[in-house]
């Protein structure tokens, strides 16, 4: 019996012989490693157990889920074992009262969307803007336009999770709006690319979907008076679920060719209780009448917001950056040629977005960057065998 | 390192070469003044003479972070304990050393550093005291935003270390939502700086810490204009049940009024009218006994019958709430600019009409506001009347929520007198406020029914579904439920310590590590 063999048969007695592949299109999906074996578990359970065989067998293993990231594994010496978590995709249970909804890792954000809306749900970002990746994938790697300027950075979404440890141990935190027990064990574990531990399943906080969800556009001067205007609206209070700035190229392909010129815009998404709009959309008016922007027609900016939100996926390369940061930074686009688009706001920060990825500047030097020696210890406490490939390896 | 030995008298003089006299002391009343917190079942021993529960052997007021760093090179090289203390106002048990060891206060680390009013951000040093920080940037048209009730005496540090929260977190949110990243050395004498755009693991590692993986040294604060307007609104409603049912719908709408505030049945009875609401449980109790008819000596017969035994003022407690079926009193606060907060304000009224609620005096809400502060520092009467008072915050997902009320509320009435309010609200769920009256025969009884009501309460809340801390944090009192709470998370958590505190130098035996 080949050693393949032998880990297959016990693969297969945890997930059940048909729940595993050796085929080349299966191992295929796990580009540039080359695993022995893909596996596809139906639950945390079944990953724990497979996750306490590679600490016993000294195997590896990586994780994919729905297969729209790019991971960085890095190649190890020893055997690799793939897994898939396209079984898992079930909503285990909603609860309305909460507005909670457990879901599993596997479940795609489309389907997600889909799901939360015929119980007149939702999570107060577009359907479209993740596709097909994973709740876990978005979760363990969040891609950088997952943030509302109303609800916050998509880790918001996440009450609690169930993660299977590297040790192949369960740890299932506490689902409670808040608390103060020491460090969130649980939220801690977001953003690990599966580094330390798989996420299994999550509790999701969502919204009821509001009555009214209704889009506006601001034309500017120039995209400084757009971006000084977006961020009055966010520091007076204003919180809309969608809030974009762009430059003159940006807003071309975001609008439309128009008889008229457009130096800039600030698009928003507003929802909530009709009352509430109303003054909102006032206030906006008021604040963008104060830096010389002027409201465009609603047919344009619903049109504006169609097009938007049908084309919310990344398509460039962005920083993060203070609001005085991205005032600095902006004036070295004033070239009408090139895309320049802003979103991701709160009342502190934005995301700076360039088509290609040229320098955003100094941006590059004021950002921070990731601890890696810090994480390389924690996955050398918790995972002292190295048994999983993160998405992207921590050195 | 749970068991700390003496520090040595090689330690003592190496601690000694690194702060001047004016800036380190062993002298009694320094070691008497720092041998506790509020932790309130220290004040049972304090009434009996007790002063010194937790007397550490030398306290240090460090001015810098080298000087931290110096003290921490000390602390590995002589094996022993150091402490971070802020304002002394946790309620845990936390900034205390249990084993004895240095206490460093670092209140002197009290500067705002640079505050950018574009960005809406401060830097700030840990040390500073709320109350001082919110003063100084209000002069510059600003707020943190960030309002317990001990702003007075506790500081930035102890809110990150322990996850604070304010009363206006409805709107502002907890202290770990306002925070853009902290700068932090860890038991190693390393210093870090971990900011929420590329170290949010690190950073959710960090908030929480109290003190056990090293010291919050200063944090890049988030910021908000100071509100143009601020308005109150006081409801009664119906019922617990009611009243929660308007948080949720408010929240859930999507809206985010600095102040939602719900008392249950006795707590709003023991509420006194407006304009005169005294905040301290006891003085409450001692108002709606007088308000129930009796004169001035008849309030103490009372009230020396209640407190004689424990049981006898929780069954006051309800008989007068059975009696008198005031309902449930709500108030309402929104702020920032006037057009907004009327509209919510409108919204608000709306949904708390919608679940049975009859406006009252606006007076109420204002009332509260002006007097909000006043219940951290006034319960001393009932510990001079033999008695002791303790609160205890949970949070739980709403449908979960009314469980846990009275689950806890059963495990604490059979011997104490419980008040409860709702006051940190979510989309998801909201924390539960109990505070407690109660009283034993003598020091060790009180501290063994004290024990008592803690155990079975926060064992109830646990069943229940409940987080056992929603702001006050673990320290030494719920350090044994940190496993009920983390379950195999405590792994995680030792992994921690072993990474950011390997020679066990950091705040030993809190948060059950």
């Amino acid at each position: 019996m080949s050693p393949e063999t032998d880990l297959s048969t016990e693969v297969a007695a945890i997930v059940g012989a048909t729940h595993l592949s050796s085929l080349e299109s299966d191992r295929a999906e796990f580009s540039g490693l080359d695993p022995a074996l893909v596996v596809w578990p139906k639950d945390g359970a079944e990953i724990a157990a497979i996750l306490r065989l590679a600490n016993r067998r000294r195997i590896h293993i990586a994780v994919r889920g729905g297969g729209t990231g790019s991971p960085c594994w890095r190649r190890p010496s020893s055997p690799v074992l793939g897994l898939s978590t396209r079984r898992m995709i079930n909503i285990v249970e909603l609860d309305s009262t909460s507005g909670t909804v457990i879901v599993q890792a596997g479940i795609r954000w489309s389907k997600l969307c889909d799901a939360l809306e015929q119980h007149g749900l939702w999570t107060g970002l577009p359907r479209d803007a993740f596709g097909e990746a994973t709740i876990g994938g978005l979760l363990a790697d969040p891609p950088a336009n997952a943030h509302s300027p109303s609800f916050g950075p998509l880790s918001e979404l996440c009450v609690s999770t169930t993660v299977a440890c590297a040790d192949g141990s369960l740890l299932r935190s506490r689902t409670a709006p808040r608390r103060a027990v020491g460090p969130d064990v649980g939220r801690m574990l977001l953003g690990d690319r599966a580094n330390v531990a798989i996420l299994t399943e999550l509790v999701l906080r969502t919204r009821q979907r509001p009555a009214l969800i209704v889009p506006a556009l601001q034309l500017f001067p120039t995209l400084r008076d757009a971006l000084t205007a977006a961020r009055a609206i966010l520091q007076i209070g204003v919180r809309p679920t969608m809030l974009r700035v762009a430059n003159q190229a940006q807003a071309a392909r975001e609008i439309g060719p128009q008889n008229f010129s457009i130096p800039a815009v600030v698009g928003l998404e507003l929802a909530g209780p009709q009352k509430m709009i109303d003054r909102a959309l006032d206030k906006i008016d008021e604040i963008a009448a104060q830096h010389s922007g002027q409201t465009l027609p609603a047919d344009l900016a619903a049109d504006w917001y169609e097009r938007t939100c049908s084309e919310y996926a990344l398509d460039g390369h962005s920083t993060r950056l203070s609001h005085r940061e991205a005032l600095a930074a902006i004036g070295r686009f004033t070239d009408a040629g090139r895309r320049v688009w802003l979103d991701q706001f709160d009342a502190h920060r934005v995301n700076l977005w360039t088509e290609s990825d040229e320098p955003t500047v100094d941006a590059v030097a004021m950002r921070g960057s990731r601890d890696d020696h810090w994480l390389a210890a924690i996955k050398a406490a918790l995972d002292p065998h190295q048994v999983l490939l993160g998405a992207q390896s921590i050195e | 390192m749970n068991q700390q030995a003496a520090i040595t008298s090689a330690a003592q003089r190496a601690i000694a070469a690194l702060f001047p006299s004016d800036r380190i002391s062993a002298d009694l009343p320094d070691r008497i003044a720092y041998s506790r917190d509020l932790w309130p079942r220290t004040l049972i021993g304090l009434r009996e003479g007790q002063h010194r529960p937790f007397e550490p052997d030398t306290v240090v007021w460090p001015v810098s972070l080298d000087e931290l760093r110096a003290l921490i090179e000390v602390s590995i090289e002589h094996r022993f304990a150091l402490i971070p203390f802020g304002g002394g106002s946790g309620v845990c048990g936390g900034a205390v050393a249990q084993n004895g060891g240095v206490i460093v206060d670092l209140k002197r680390l009290d500067q705002i550093t640079q505050l950018c009013d574009v960005n809406l951000l401060a830097d700030v040093q840990a040390g500073i005291i709320g109350q001082t920080l919110e003063d100084q940037l209000n002069v510059r048209g600003l707020t943190l935003g960030h309002f317990p009730s001990s702003i007075r005496c506790s500081t930035l540090g102890g809110w990150l270390a322990t996850r604070s929260a304010g009363q206006c977190s409805s709107r502002y949110g907890k202290i770990e939502d306002m925070v853009d990243s902290v700068g932090f050395i860890d038991g190693t004498a390393r210093y870090r700086r971990v900011d929420r755009a590329n170290n949010r693991q690190q950073l959710e590692a960090i908030i929480g810490s109290e003190g056990v993986f090293g010291f919050i040294t200063d944090a890049t604060m988030r910021l908000a204009h100071l509100p143009q307007t601020r308005m109150f609104l006081a409801y009664r409603v119906p019922s617990v049940e009611r009243g929660c049912e308007a948080l949720r719908r408010i929240l859930q709408a999507g809206l985010r009024p600095a102040v939602l505030r719900l008392y249950d049945e006795l707590d709003t009875l023991l509420s006194s009218p407006a304009g005169d609401r005294s905040p301290s449980a006891l003085s409450r109790a001692t108002h709606a006994l007088t308000h129930g008819g009796a004169g001035k000596a008849l309030q103490n017969r009372l009230l020396s019958t209640a407190l004689r035994k424990a049981g006898n003022l929780s069954r006051i407690g309800a008989n007068l709430a059975d009696r008198l079926r005031r309902g449930c009193l709500m108030i309402v606060g929104v702020e920032g600019d006037r057009a907004l907060a009327e509209a919510e304000a409108a919204y608000c009224h709306e949904q708390i009409i919608c679940c049975e609620g009859d406006r009252l005096d606006d007076e109420i809400g204002i009332s509260w506001f002006e007097n909000r502060y006043g219940v951290s520092f006034k319960m001393s009467p009932l510990f001079m009347a033999n008695a002791f008072v303790d609160t205890m915050e949970v949070a739980a997902p709403w449908h979960k929520l009314m469980r846990v009320y009275r689950d806890v509320h059963q495990a604490l009435s059979a011997d104490a007198l419980v008040l409860a309010h709702f006051s940190h609200a979510y989309t998801d769920g909201c924390s539960i406020y109990f505070t407690f009256v109660s009283r034993g025969s003598d020091r060790t009884g009180a501290q063994a029914l004290y024990d008592r009501l803690w155990q079975s309460a926060l064992a109830a809340a646990d069943t229940a579904g409940a987080a056992v801390s929603h702001h006050h944090g673990i320290g030494l009192a719920k350090a044994e439920f940190m496993k009920a709470e983390h379950g195999h998370g405590m792994t995680t958590l030792r992994a921690l310590k072993t990474v950011f505190d390997p020679h066990g130098i950091m705040n030993p035996g809190k948060l059950g590590l």
